[in-house]
């Protein structure tokens, strides 16, 4: 390179100080070394600048972090890295996503602890609510026969266990209002107690308990979401479109190259019956989607002709050409 | 219509056709065998069986089956989490999640499954382009971003704002740059190099060169496109340049294709204010600082003094 300091040796100062700058800035321009300079013309004639538009010009950074902000904190709701939206954020229930584990942990918590208590609230809601502790409260002393038997109304008398007690206080004109009134004095107060006593009783799998199922609201929540975004309504669906599983089949070896933590490949793996010839093929062709390997000529792809074989007849169309004068 | 397309494997085929019969994909079996776990824990069944024999309760009786637990333990209760109770009013927690799990996967209709897929996956892939972007556009250019002009122009805007014009005068310069050899723009033997490359040196420029005193040796090989030349070489031609004109010149110019005016003598056609005679005021140059600065500092083509000092170290010093 002929520096500055060289180059004010062989032409006149000023015109080799503005040659280096220019060359300098010049130099700048993506690709120019590889330009000639009547393309480097068009390309600048062709350039269409920010002129007029001030609010653009004003920026001092390529994008302002509050414009990414907005755009990450709107749509960037998913769980995959940097808030990006993944298969299972959208459908992951059926996939077992988070469900699976906070049920199986469930189970096993719940098993470590007594719920014999519990379980006779639930069962003295069952009978009441199927009669078998309603009372049909006759008048005291009875009428003495052949006078009919009269009745004061009907009460709810739970034995014992959670909401033991007699509904209501006094007999009502109906079954179904003395049971509802011992659902709403008695059992619902009652076992909503038991339950919430377990907070003290067993507090470590109560809160673990509480952990496991925040997470399944939590992943319900987001899908509900992540569908509400995508327009995705399910009662909308078309029945037996049969097209939307020509595009499903098609795209299969590309969703098996998506084998990101939740993405295509790991929610289809999911939900594939692989006890079945039809799941095992659908994973099989996930997978051949994974060996296409760009730029090799290794033949994994293995497709079958489309074209018909033998030939499709031709039909006979209008004549396209001009015939020779005779 | 026949193509001669090959999009589908033998295994799809097999795929396709167990969809089409609603086979080969389902709810998760683990999660379904989780699901039906819990469900049968001893205390869930008499709760449910109570719900379903709930028609004599009131509403309010019957919601708040549902909601047993759901602002303590809701597993306890089979219940919907508070957190949940918004989109998910009236239902137990194990019933909810059988349906939705079935639901998504079409109720036996998995073209009702490949619908709300593929709907997902077209949101999640548009989706992440759009955060992707938006958290990489903080380090998109790193330190180098200038201006948005500069951003949109491939940094062309960083030499010339004034676009139009600039294309103007740089369309009238045929080839007389070669821009992949700017580090030595402004040196007569860059510019003999470019001649060169075009048509060759006409005899009557190397008898000018030698007259002024370049040496022999380079004169001699002022075809070869790796002749070099002493700096006082380059001032020897330099001078003869300058009374390079007349037809000599006319050949020199229409050899490179330049149709700028008023390009007086060859030297001319070294001097940046000459060869933009329409945009040397708008020609800038990004300073070692970053900042933009005019090459030229007003109409009559004065250069900015300024930037002997705050051009690049490697554009000013031959010992950087």
């Amino acid at each position: 390179m002929t520096a500055l300091d060289r180059l004010t040796q062989i032409i006149p100062q000023d015109q080799a100080l503005a040659n280096k700058a220019l060359a300098s800035s010049m130099q700048g321009i993506t690709g120019i070394n590889s330009m000639l300079l009547p393309t480097l013309a068009k390309t600048v004639g062709n350039i269409q600048t920010n002129f007029g538009l001030p609010l653009v010009n004003a920026q001092t950074s390529a994008v302002s972090p509050a414009a990414a902000n907005a755009v990450t904190s709107s749509v960037g709701t998913g769980t995959g890295p940097r808030g990006t939206v993944t298969i299972m954020d959208g459908l992951g229930t059926a996939a077992g996503w988070i469900s699976t584990r906070a049920m199986s942990n469930t189970v096993t918590l719940i098993n470590s602890i007594s719920t014999a208590y519990l379980q006779s609230g639930y069962s003295n809601m069952y009978n009441t609510v199927t009669g078998a502790y309603t009372v049909h409260v006759p008048v005291d002393p009875p009428p003495t026969p052949p006078d009919p038997p009269t009745y004061l109304g009907y009460q709810v008398v739970i034995p014992g266990g959670p909401g033991a007690g007699t509904y209501p206080a006094a007999p009502v004109p109906t079954a179904a209002g003395a049971i509802n009134d011992a659902f709403a004095s008695g059992l619902i107060p009652a076992v909503q107690s038991v339950i919430s006593g377990f907070s003290g009783s067993n507090p470590t799998q109560y809160a673990a308990l509480n952990s496991n199922w925040s997470n399944i609201v939590n992943q319900l929540n987001l899908e509900k979401s992540i569908q509400t975004k995508a327009t995705l309504n399910f009662a909308n669906l078309v029945p037996n479109s049969t097209q939307s599983i020509y595009g499903f089949v098609l795209a299969l070896p590309s969703y098996g190259q998506d084998t990101t933590v939740g993405g295509t490949a790991q929610f289809i793996q999911a939900v594939a019956n692989t006890n079945n010839i039809g799941g095992q093929s659908i994973v099989a062709s996930m997978r051949q989607g994974q060996s296409r390997v760009p730029g090799t000529g290794v033949g994994t792809n293995s497709n079958i002709p489309v074209a018909a074989n033998p030939p499709e007849p031709q039909a006979t169309l209008s004549p396209a050409q001009y015939p020779y004068p005779s | 219509m026949a193509t001669d397309l090959s999009l589908l494997t033998p295994l799809q085929i097999t795929a396709t056709a167990n969809l089409l019969q609603n086979q080969g994909l389902g709810v998760n079996t683990a999660f379904t065998t989780a699901v039906n776990s819990y469900s049968a824990l001893p205390f869930i069944g008499p709760l449910i069986s109570t719900i379903a024999a709930s028609s004599t309760l009131t509403a309010g009786n019957k919601a708040a089956l549902y909601t047993l637990g759901s602002s303590s333990c809701p597993a306890l209760g089979d219940s919907v989490p508070t957190a949940g109770l918004t989109n998910f009013p009236s239902v137990l927690m194990g019933n909810l999640l059988t349906t939705t799990a079935a639901t998504y996967m079409g109720n036996g209709d998995l073209t009702k499954f490949a619908q709300g897929f593929s709907s997902i996956q077209g949101y999640s892939g548009l989706t992440n382009i759009f955060v992707n972007s938006a958290v990489n556009s903080q380090n998109y250019l790193g330190n180098t971003f200038t201006n948005t002009n500069n951003m949109v122009s491939g940094d062309i805007t960083s030499v010339n704002l004034c676009t139009a014009v600039w294309a103007g005068d740089l369309s009238n310069l045929g080839v007389l740059i070669n821009l992949n050899n700017l580090d030595e723009l402004g040196t007569p033997l860059a510019l003999v190099k470019q001649l060169a490359s075009v048509g060759g040196i006409v005899p009557a420029i190397a008898l000018s060169f030698s007259a002024l005193g370049v040496s022999l040796d380079t004169v001699i090989n002022l075809n070869d496109p790796t002749v070099t030349a002493s700096d006082a070489d380059q001032k020897a031609m330099y001078t003869a340049m300058t009374q390079i004109s007349g037809d000599l010149l006319a050949q020199v110019l229409r050899l490179l294709g330049v149709k700028t005016a008023n390009i007086n003598t060859m030297a001319d056609l070294l001097n940046p204010y000459k060869i933009f005679p329409n945009s040397f005021q708008s020609l800038t140059v990004t300073n070692k600082n970053g900042v933009s600065e005019k090459i030229y500092i007003d109409a009559s083509g004065t250069v900015n003094s300024n930037l002997a000092q705050t051009l690049p170290a490697y554009a000013t010093s031959s010992m950087s």
